[in-house]
């Protein structure tokens, strides 16, 4: 039965590309420790490209192949990316089920300790009724620094969902260990809560997650703490870092009006840490906004410009603000399904 | 039976219910395309005023009850289409008279292959009524369409949103990328399903002609 999946998957495979040309005011923020900030991150133009091969479909066995890179003027940051996903879809009884792997490669040219590879692992089950919804999750990461450092965490939770109308709440919670490459191991509770509405055509969500964490060690200008822009921006809440409380706040929302889309989003991490050694090497706060607008043309080729500035600052007051834009496009090959009778 | 044989449907309502059907889908074509609001309305307006002679064209008196419950869950549709609008109700109604509308135009088929053989006296009617419930499956295709578009566009809008809760330079997390797929993917299917409606209306819509022409013949 898995080999008859994976038949079907490969028997239509799909290729979309993104090219997009810009600048950024702070591209080093990704790649630099924040004991290296001196606050006069220089601006950059950028480009970038990435293709992707996917194979398939609603059901059974899909995989994903991704190689692109990040071109900078100040080349301290630019980057070459790959990566490779695997997963199933299907379902017993009136249970989804989704397995799913991820392994992502960034090799940073110049500034190749930088340079990581992050492993991912979800299994999920869901149950749904028209007006529920219960889904438990498992998620494992690996994630290594050349020569450097590194962590693995393991989380464990569960996410309620009630949909009575156009209007929906989600409030979840979840138990994570983290162990740093020094051994230290730390532990987190988790919760969230979010506030969804949407029609065919606009949704919007706010939300508010709390993180909870104890025991582990200061992680003294490890990377897998300052993970910024450009990064995983959920690994910065991978360590427990000796304790701390987090509030994370976020809102989001898409319209669309017939070939044009427009998509804004936000998220705003306030941390407390509980001591003084964490306090010096962990984010106080970061931030992030966006904002996108694409044009569709036809089913194959969307044009868009997208904009956004994202930033943090440490116990110490250190910080900076990174701002981009750039102006893109995303294609696919062969043709997509049309998106509507009419097209764009 | 299938083909009623008795109470033929008058052929200038039916005209004018396929008329009706029409103008709701330019409508909701329009509405789908994002068109300017100035042309939905100009459309809108149009489909109105084919309702409205429709409506001063029936004969609700002395129709049998259950072709006025069809009649009116198909107006129903027809409005539910025009407006972007949802009617389950309606839609069962429909359900249990007309079956899965595929298997319904294939009947349509054949009773019209059939009555094209048969004495004038016995096609007349018999094309009328293929001709009325052509139209029915038109409107009820086009109704399930304009639904699969708009699961299709919510499905999209809402993997734009989920899109958006990260910074553009980030790797959404693996949880989140299973989702947003799940979201493409059911839009995808949505959309097929839409186009499949879309060129069953078409099949529909020929029958329709065929039908007419033999009716007036």
């Amino acid at each position: 039965m898995f080999l008859a999946t994976l038949a079907s998957a490969l028997a239509a495979p799909t290729v979309d590309g993104t090219l997009l040309a810009g600048a950024r005011t702070a591209p080093e923020s990704s790649v630099q420790l924040p004991s290296a900030w001196e606050g006069d991150f220089a601006p950059s133009a950028l480009v970038s490209a990435n293709v992707r091969l996917r194979l398939g479909g609603d059901q059974g066995a899909w995989a994903r192949l991704e190689l692109g890179g990040w071109g900078y003027t100040d080349l301290d940051a630019s980057v070459a990316t790959g990566g490779l996903g695997l997963g199933w879809r299907g379902t017993m009884g009136q249970t989804n089920l989704d397995l799913a792997g991820r392994y992502d490669a960034q090799v940073f040219p110049v500034l190749f300790d930088a340079s990581n590879g992050r492993a991912e692992l979800i299994g999920s089950a869901r149950r749904a009724a028209p007006t529920w919804s219960l889904t438990g999750q498992a998620t494992g990461i690996d994630r290594r620094f050349v020569g450097e450092s590194g962590f693995n965490t393991g989380e464990l939770g569960a996410v309620f969902g009630w949909s009575p109308g156009a209007c929906g709440l989600d409030v979840g919670a979840s138990a994570q260990v983290n162990a740093a490459n020094t051994g230290a191991i730390g532990l987190q509770g988790r919760t969230l809560l979010r506030l969804r509405a949407g029609a065919g055509s606009w949704h919007v969500a706010v939300e508010h997650r709390l993180i909870y964490a104890a025991d582990g060690e200061a992680e003294r200008e490890s990377r897998a703490a300052i993970t910024a822009t450009g990064d995983y921006s959920d690994d910065i809440d991978a360590l427990s870092g000796g304790g701390f409380v987090q509030n994370r706040v976020g809102v989001s929302g898409a319209f669309n009006a017939g070939p044009w889309t427009l998509s804004a989003g936000g998220f705003a991490r306030f941390r407390g840490a509980e001591t003084e050694e964490e306090a010096a090497v962990s984010f106080i706060r970061t931030w992030s906004g966006q904002a996108r607008v694409e044009r569709a043309f036809g089913d194959d080729l969307d044009v868009f410009v997208a904009g956004g500035a994202a930033g943090a600052t440490l116990a110490t007051g250190t910080g900076y603000v990174d701002t981009f834009g750039w102006l893109g496009l995303d294609v696919r090959f062969p043709s997509a399904p049309p998106r509507g009778s009419t097209g764009g | 039976m299938l083909i009623a044989m008795a109470g033929a449907p008058d052929p200038a309502l039916v005209r004018e219910e396929g008329l009706v059907a029409d103008a709701a889908a330019a409508v909701a074509m329009a509405r789908h395309d994002g068109l300017r609001a100035s042309r939905v309305a100009e459309l809108m307006a149009t489909y109105r005023q084919e309702a409205e002679r429709l409506a001063s064209m029936q004969r609700a008196p002395d129709t049998a009850t259950e072709q006025r419950l069809h009649d009116a869950a198909l107006h129903t549709l027809t409005d539910a289409t025009a407006r972007g609008t949802e009617d389950t109700a309606a839609r069962s109604t429909v359900e249990a008279w007309l079956g899965a509308l595929p298997a319904r135009l294939d009947l349509l088929d054949q009773a019209l292959a059939a009555a094209a053989t048969s004495p004038s006296e016995l096609a007349h009617p018999i094309a009328a009524d293929v001709e009325s419930q052509a139209v029915a499956v038109i409107v009820t295709a086009i109704y399930d369409a304009t639904r699969a578009d708009e699961a299709a566009r919510s499905a999209r809008t809402r993997a734009a949103a989920l899109r958006a809760e990260s910074n553009p330079l980030d790797h959404a997390s693996l949880s989140a990328e299973v989702e947003m797929r799940g979201l493409e993917q059911a839009a995808n299917s949505a959309t097929t399903r839409a186009l499949a409606l879309r060129t069953l209306a078409a099949r529909a819509a020929a029958l329709r002609d065929a039908a007419h022409l033999l009716s007036e013949n």
